[in-house]
């Protein structure tokens, strides 16, 4: 008899509703897959509800590897060495740090079309402890030269993804989220190719520059602090954390009074937009948010977790009063 | 006509000797390099590539079917880069400027005519291989993948993560040679950290086991002898060889992983393999 994720039913007709990340990633794999045969799917024993109808529409095209990550992301390689276009999926840490060396050597070094697409990204997992903690897999990643770092914050960015595997030959690292989020609206019609979206036009001259869910987080505070003093900083959404966007992002942080990063991991996007803003000599006022460097040993709700790090919405909107505040006073 | 005489009228005993001759010269001539696990794959090699039994040639495209060979211990490049110079694909001018920022290194890259993928770092290769493996059994082809390990590799954990997979699966066009020089660089593996029997070890994972003497091209021959399903099980075959092989003073020495001959040394390496 065979047993097939039973944690996850079938979603059946629902899919097409599905606004959960994860299921908005895999939903479009799967329609991408029907039309491209060289989708393969891996997963290291990881479920998801998309993936029941993957597995039972396409099972030659689908292979649980069982929990040996490092298996997984070597054997994708050599598919993908074949002309297969294969999609390995695990918990963060898991695809990252435990295999960062068949990352680098067999599939960025050799430059094949390999997506990781990777759950748990921040505290995701926050209620596991240490060990699924996804603090460092960005920055872990950001030290292979040839591989594409894709940082999901709703829906209709893990459906774009999945939709460039077909169409994007790369060694990609994708990191998805599970549950719902609503979809941000960004002004650039061209966000998916340029590799980042104002997902709000500010009135202020600062910036925010954000990755992954805790974006939601700063547009909430963002409507606070413009409830409490009619004035926000512009929300800039980076999902394209390598290679870093050039197409204009630069030019924006030039013209800001000053910018926030706000990432919930270790600095990672922080660091790069850092050292790039400094190679351009760019002299604004850089600022960040981050996880502490540290680890964080205990579990709890995802925010307690945040509130741990300095990473609340609270604390968002305290940073943000304090940014258009300078502002003000320097307005003076 | 008996196997011998099949082997000496298809020259693989002569290839054999060239290889093996090259490797030395290469090494002398970078003054370094990794001669014992080197010389102990040369008759593998050159049953590989020269035998007929795998479509190796450089010829073959996308458009025909050819089987495909990875070096696993990726340490031994010198021994394929030799083998590679036998067959043709790399000039012997090239192999003598190895380590000296020109195209070959110690160990191989995917930019050298004829390797596929990077190794040096061990463990990778198996699943690799695996993974090319299930490409073309999805895609029905006939095509076989051979990987090449040393013993010491075995000791990485993800060549068995790989080893179960691939029986799993019925990688039946899959062959795995797995060198047993016994030696590492510090001495014995069944001093140091023993195996046990290494066969039972490839059996237990769900594979086809051939235990021959990997010197032997006659032995090297009668292993494919029976003709195989691509959707069987994958087959290993365990080699047993001697670290430093054809050279008297490297001979079964721990030391002679990675180093050269001085001078003198050399020549009378040389001389005994026959000038």
């Amino acid at each position: 008899m065979k047993i097939s994720w039973p944690l996850f039913p079938s979603l059946g007709d629902k899919m097409a509703e599905a606004s959960d990340m994860r299921d908005a990633f895999f939903l479009e794999l799967l329609r991408v897959a029907r039309e491209d045969e060289r989708i393969v799917l891996l997963t290291a024993d990881h479920g998801a509800q998309a993936l029941v109808d993957f597995e039972s529409e396409m099972p030659s095209r689908f292979f649980n590897m069982g929990i040996a990550e490092q298996n997984m992301i070597s054997v994708a390689a050599g598919l993908a060495s074949q002309g297969k276009l294969p999609v390995a999926y695990g918990i963060a840490p898991f695809v990252s740090l435990r295999v960062l060396e068949q990352l680098t050597l067999d599939v960025a070094a050799m430059k094949l079309p390999v997506t990781i697409a990777s759950i748990g990204s921040g505290f995701t997992y926050s209620t596991d402890g240490l060990t699924h903690h996804g603090l460092q897999d960005v920055a872990a990643m950001l030290s292979m030269p040839q591989m594409t770092i894709l940082n999901s914050s709703d829906p209709a960015s893990t459906e774009a993804f999945a939709r460039q595997i077909s169409t994007s030959l790369l060694p990609r690292y994708v990191r998805l989220e599970k549950g719902p989020r609503p979809n941000h609206i960004r002004t650039q019609k061209n966000w998916q190719s340029q590799g980042w979206g104002t997902i709000r036009e500010g009135n202020s001259p600062n910036l925010v520059i954000t990755t992954g869910v805790i974006s939601h987080s700063v547009m909430k505070a963002s409507d606070e602090v413009m409830k409490r003093k009619g004035i926000q900083p512009t929300v800039i959404d980076v999902h394209c954390l390598a290679p870093l966007p050039d197409s204009g992002l630069f030019e924006i942080i030039a013209r800001s009074s000053s910018v926030l990063v706000v990432e919930e991991q270790y600095p990672a996007l922080g660091q790069s937009i850092s050292f790039e803003a400094s190679n351009r000599k760019i002299g604004v006022p850089l600022s960040f948010m981050n996880a502490p460097f540290e680890y964080f040993y205990e579990g709890g709700d995802r925010e307690t977790m945040l509130a741990r790090a300095g990473l609340s919405e609270v604390d968002i909107v305290n940073r943000l009063l304090m940014m258009v505040d300078e502002v003000g006073l320097q307005g003076l | 006509m008996a196997a011998d005489d099949v082997l000496n009228s298809s020259g693989l005993a002569g290839r054999a000797k060239r290889i093996r001759k090259t490797i030395l010269q290469a090494v002398h001539a970078s003054g370094k390099g990794h001669l014992g696990g080197s010389l102990s794959i040369v008759e593998i090699l050159t049953f590989i590539y020269f035998s007929g039994h795998f479509r190796l040639d450089e010829a073959a495209n996308v458009t025909t079917v050819r089987d495909h060979f990875l070096l696993s211990k990726g340490h031994a490049a010198v021994a394929l880069y030799a083998t590679l110079v036998e067959s043709g694909r790399i000039d012997l001018a090239e192999l003598m400027r190895m380590n000296t920022g020109h195209l070959l290194a110690e160990h191989p890259s995917p930019k050298v005519p004829g390797v596929d993928f990077v190794s040096g770092s061990l463990g990778h290769g198996l699943s690799l291989a695996a993974g090319i493996a299930l490409a073309k059994k999805i895609d029905e082809s006939d095509s076989r993948t051979v990987v090449l390990l040393g013993d010491g590799e075995c000791y990485e954990g993800s060549v068995w993560e790989a080893a179960q997979f691939a029986s799993h699966h019925r990688l039946g066009n899959l062959v795995a040679f797995v060198d047993m020089n016994g030696l590492i660089t510090h001495g014995r593996t069944r001093d140091i950290n023993s195996f046990g029997n290494m066969a039972a070890r490839w059996k237990v994972s769900g594979w086809e086991v051939k235990e021959l003497d990997g010197h032997d091209l006659v032995s090297l021959e009668s292993s494919m002898a029976e003709p195989r399903a691509n959707q069987g099980l994958p087959l290993a075959i365990m080699a047993s060889t001697v670290k430093g092989k054809g050279v008297g003073r490297l001979e079964g020495r721990p030391e002679s992983h990675h180093g050269s001959l001085k001078d003198e040394d050399f020549l009378a390496a040389i001389s005994e393999l026959g000038g």
